[in-house]
């Protein structure tokens, strides 16, 4: 029953727009002339129980997410749906997620200067600050907007967007309605005299305004209506890059802010230098107050308006990622700098090939909060509390420098090297009440070893040394690959130091995985410590388990 | 005229945006109880108290044309029974089995309040029998299935309080003033902010239930002499309470908070109780929960 009213509402979508733009779409002929692409993914684990690790038994045994996009497009005008699985849905995603059908499906119309799409779509104004609308399938997010989002371009570098709705909450839809509208202008376009002008400028604007119905339970004067504005610039001038952004929320009182009514402030800086063996960049930000759902009781990661992006590095290697940030909504203060250079190939200290050398350094701490008279600070119902802008907070919540090199020895060896040392509040990230800073030291060693042009081993030595949480851990990844079709690997992590002598555990994994043109089939069977999924800085808490995992993927 | 037409566009949509935002002011709490009447209403000593237990709030969402809801009554009772003062029972009568029907003999009664609505809808209780433990969310849902009762209620049980609350009324029956005096005392610090909540109950409410269900020693489809017990008649401040000022609270600090009412003449007195429970504003989690008659034990 409920497919079938999806079904209708896309086929209402479809007719829509072929309606109201009939002209174009009859000389283009909408049943000729198209063609479907899309994709498609899923996830199984055949989940083994294990007392070790604390995997908690699966009554189902297997659990499964999946799912498949299908666009048409034929000319100007696609249309699109996409079907999703969670028949159960893993351990680590949202249980609200169980079911099956078409959360996703739009029709749009793209001309040259005008684009509408009716039915759900992603969107983003500048960079998020406050308005993002996105999907992570491996962090089980999806806050797509079901409504009508247009995008217009009046004049030549002009561009304008805006956008109208309601989120995806799982099956549902949000409580609140999302109304958004969004102006950039390249300068250079716009103004003839500055066109040949070496120095490129673009200015941009946002405003989101969400709307939810009163709620008298809250025993507060609400508003009904929380908007947020945002305005950014970007200035580039060859080698050169600086890039700004703040945005500013009106009194927004809602569950992750204790309901106070500050009003929410963001500010994103990065500037960047360039050439060839050379990259610099650093970047600052200030979040305060900044939570913006389109639920004012949500508290999960679901309904999120806007996007805080991370400005930490985004670890690859396992042990470097086991400690990862996310982003403190409420308040914090950071920031980063980051050095790439390249030793010159056929010199003394580069090599034959030349070395990579990378340094990155991040800090984030807290902000600085101070009482409203005696009202203790965050209060509910309040203004919450006043913040000096430029003022650090004493609390640092994450600390990370890295430094890593990478080396092609000669054409059958190629070498990474890599530190990381962090400081990680694990009481404020993660949560763990009472736990000390977590202080660690981490060392990574990435070999490889081609045998031939399509044939090569690598070696990954990993080692964590710290005196906090679990103790010490080291892990070593052996991957052998057959390119382009087949990879083969087995891998260990050991938490040796563990002070628990119960908890000195091996999490070990094998894996293997054949690729054939755009489709890739992995298998899968081992141990998955307990942690966070952190993508963007957006984290999904990860519970242990044991078992065989099969991934299918494929696109077309 | 290029940039005339951009600036008329912008000025249009930025009125459209910049109207679609509601800046309030303080106070921003809604309207609170006026301050308590103490000469009315003089406070009494407490007793001392040294070993507080963590008291569950169970509260059923029901119907008189439920015919599932005697066996979850029922339910409750023996809950009750095992549990003892532990445990307070609040019979919400609120939903389409509520609904009074003036032409069926028996069901001519409204046992509805606008408090009952409220909380049915707010706690999302979609299916009769349901209750509410503590008004903590389980599972995603509010209102729990009668299966789910006893293992929730017995995993409840093995945690401790943080509130210790007594409370002492006094009734007029000359004037059916009642005065409750309720005191609040923190076993550990508390930052979060605190709501305290007073509801009146009436007992022994005789009219019909439907019934579907012959084994529970009731007849079907009709109980013409059915008891309705722990029905909640009513908020004393408001559906949602007042705010418990002094946050945050500091552990073995204390707080009595006074309300005056006069008692509606409909309801019989002797069968009336008063239930106060403070929760966590922001989750609504029920943090303890004091019951006490309108008229006391003699």
């Amino acid at each position: 029953m409920k497919n079938n009213k999806k079904k209708l509402i896309l086929l209402f979508c479809i007719l829509s727009v072929s309606y109201f733009f009939s002209l174009e779409t009859k000389a283009q002929g909408i049943l000729s002339g198209g063609s479907i692409h899309g994709n498609f993914q899923m996830d199984a684990q055949l989940y083994v129980e294990d007392s070790v690790i604390n995997a908690p038994d699966v009554s189902e045994d297997m659990l499964m997410n999946g799912f498949s996009n299908l666009i048409y497009t034929n000319g100007k005008f696609t249309a699109g749906l996409r079907y999703e699985v969670y028949l159960n849905p893993m351990l680590g995603y949202d249980y609200r997620l169980k079911g099956s059908g078409i959360p996703y499906r739009f029709a749009s119309f793209k001309s040259d200067d005008f684009e509408i799409t009716v039915g759900n779509f992603y969107e983003q104004f500048g960079s998020g600050l406050v308005l993002r609308s996105y999907e992570e399938w491996n962090l089980g997010i999806d806050n797509s907007i079901d409504g009508i989002n247009i995008k217009f371009k009046p004049y030549k570098g002009v561009t304008i967007k805006g956008v109208y709705g309601n989120q995806r909450y799982y099956w549902e839809k949000s409580k609140g309605i999302i109304r958004g509208i969004d102006g950039e202008v390249f300068v250079n376009d716009l103004f003839t005299g500055l066109a040949e002008m070496k120095t490129k400028i673009t200015l941009g604007g946002s405003m989101v305004s969400v709307f939810q119905e009163n709620d008298p339970s809250l025993m507060l004067n609400l508003p009904l209506n929380v908007a947020a504005f945002a305005g950014r610039m970007n200035i580039n001038r060859g080698k050169v890059n600086f890039m700004a952004e703040y945005a500013n929320k009106i009194n927004d009182p809602e569950s992750l802010n204790n309901f106070i009514y500050k009003n929410g402030e963001a500010l994103l800086v990065s500037g960047s230098y360039s050439q060839k063996g050379l990259g610099i960049m650093f970047s600052a930000k200030r979040i305060d107050n900044m939570v913006y759902k389109s639920d004012r009781k949500e508290i999960g990661n679901s309904l999120d308006v806007n996007f805080l992006p991370p400005l930490t590095k985004q670890h690859v290697y396992s042990l470097a990622t086991m400690y990862p940030y996310a982003t403190q909504p409420n308040g914090e203060m950071g920031y980063q700098a980051q050095v790439i250079y390249t030793i010159p190939k056929k010199s003394k200290l580069g090599g034959r090939y030349g070395t990579t050398i990378s340094v990155n350094y991040s800090q984030v701490n807290s902000i600085d909060k101070q009482k409203i008279d005696t009202i203790p600070i965050g209060e509910y119902g309040t203004k919450g509390y006043t913040s000096d802008f430029f003022k650090f907070g004493d609390i640092v919540y994450n600390k990370d420098f890295n430094i890593e090199i990478s080396r092609k020895l000669n054409k059958k060896w190629k070498a990474i090297l890599a530190y990381t040392n962090l400081a990680y509040n694990i009481e404020v990230v993660e949560g763990h009440a009472g736990e000390p800073m977590v202080y660690a030291d981490i060392f990574i060693l990435d070999i490889t070893h081609k045998f031939t042009p399509t044939k090569a081993l690598r070696l990954e030595y990993q080692q964590l040394f710290t005196k906090q949480d679990e103790g010490d851990w080291l892990a070593a990844i052996l991957e052998f690959t057959i390119a382009p079709k087949w990879f083969l690997s087995i891998s260990d992590q050991y938490n040796y130091g563990n002070p628990h002598s119960d908890k000195k555990i091996h999490y070990y994994m094998a894996a293997m995985g054949y690729t054939k043109g755009t489709s890739r089939i992995a298998l899968s069977y081992g141990r998955q410590r307990e942690g966070l999924v952190c993508v963007g800085g957006v984290c999904r808490v990860v519970p242990a388990s044991n078992g065989l995992t099969l991934t299918i993927s494929s696109s077309f | 005229m290029k940039y005339f037409k951009i600036s008329i566009l912008l000025t249009v949509i930025l009125s459209i945006v910049i109207f679609s935002c509601d800046k309030v002011d303080p106070p921003y709490l809604a309207d609170q109880p006026e301050p308590p009447d103490t000469a009315a209403c003089p406070i009494p000593d407490f007793p001392d108290i040294s070993n507080y237990e963590r008291i569950i709030l169970l509260e059923e969402f029901t119907g008189h044309t439920c015919q599932n809801c005697p066996e979850g009554t029922l339910l409750a009772h023996e809950l009750k029974e095992e549990y003892g003062e532990k445990l307070i029972l609040v019979s919400i009568h609120a939903g389409g089995f509520a609904v009074p029907k003036p032409d069926d003999p028996g069901y001519e009664i409204d046992l509805r309040t606008e408090t009952g609505d409220l909380l049915l809808e707010e706690f999302s209780a979609s299916f009769f029998p349901s209750a509410m433990f503590n008004r903590s969310k389980i599972n995603n849902l509010w209102a729990l299935p009668t299966m789910w009762w006893e293992g929730v209620l017995d995993t409840m049980m093995t945690v401790g309080p943080t509130i210790g609350m007594q409370m002492i009324t006094d009734f007029d029956d000359s004037d059916r003033k009642l005065c409750i005096h309720i005191k609040s005392k923190y076993l550990q610090d508390l930052s979060n902010t605190l709501m305290l909540s007073v509801y009146i109950l009436e007992d022994s409410i005789q009219s019909a239930q439907k019934n579907d269900n012959p084994n529970i020693g009731y007849p079907t489809p009709d109980i013409i002499d059915y008891w309705h017990n722990h029905v909640l008649r009513g908020p004393i401040n408001n559906p949602w309470g007042s705010l418990v000022p002094g946050s945050p609270y500091l552990k073995d600090s204390t707080l009595i908070t006074t309300f005056k009412y006069f008692l509606n003449d409909d309801w019989k007195a002797k069968h009336c109780n008063v239930v106060a429970f403070i929760y966590d504003a922001n989750t609504k989690v029920v943090l303890q929960a004091v019951e006490a008659k309108v008229i006391g034990e003699e």
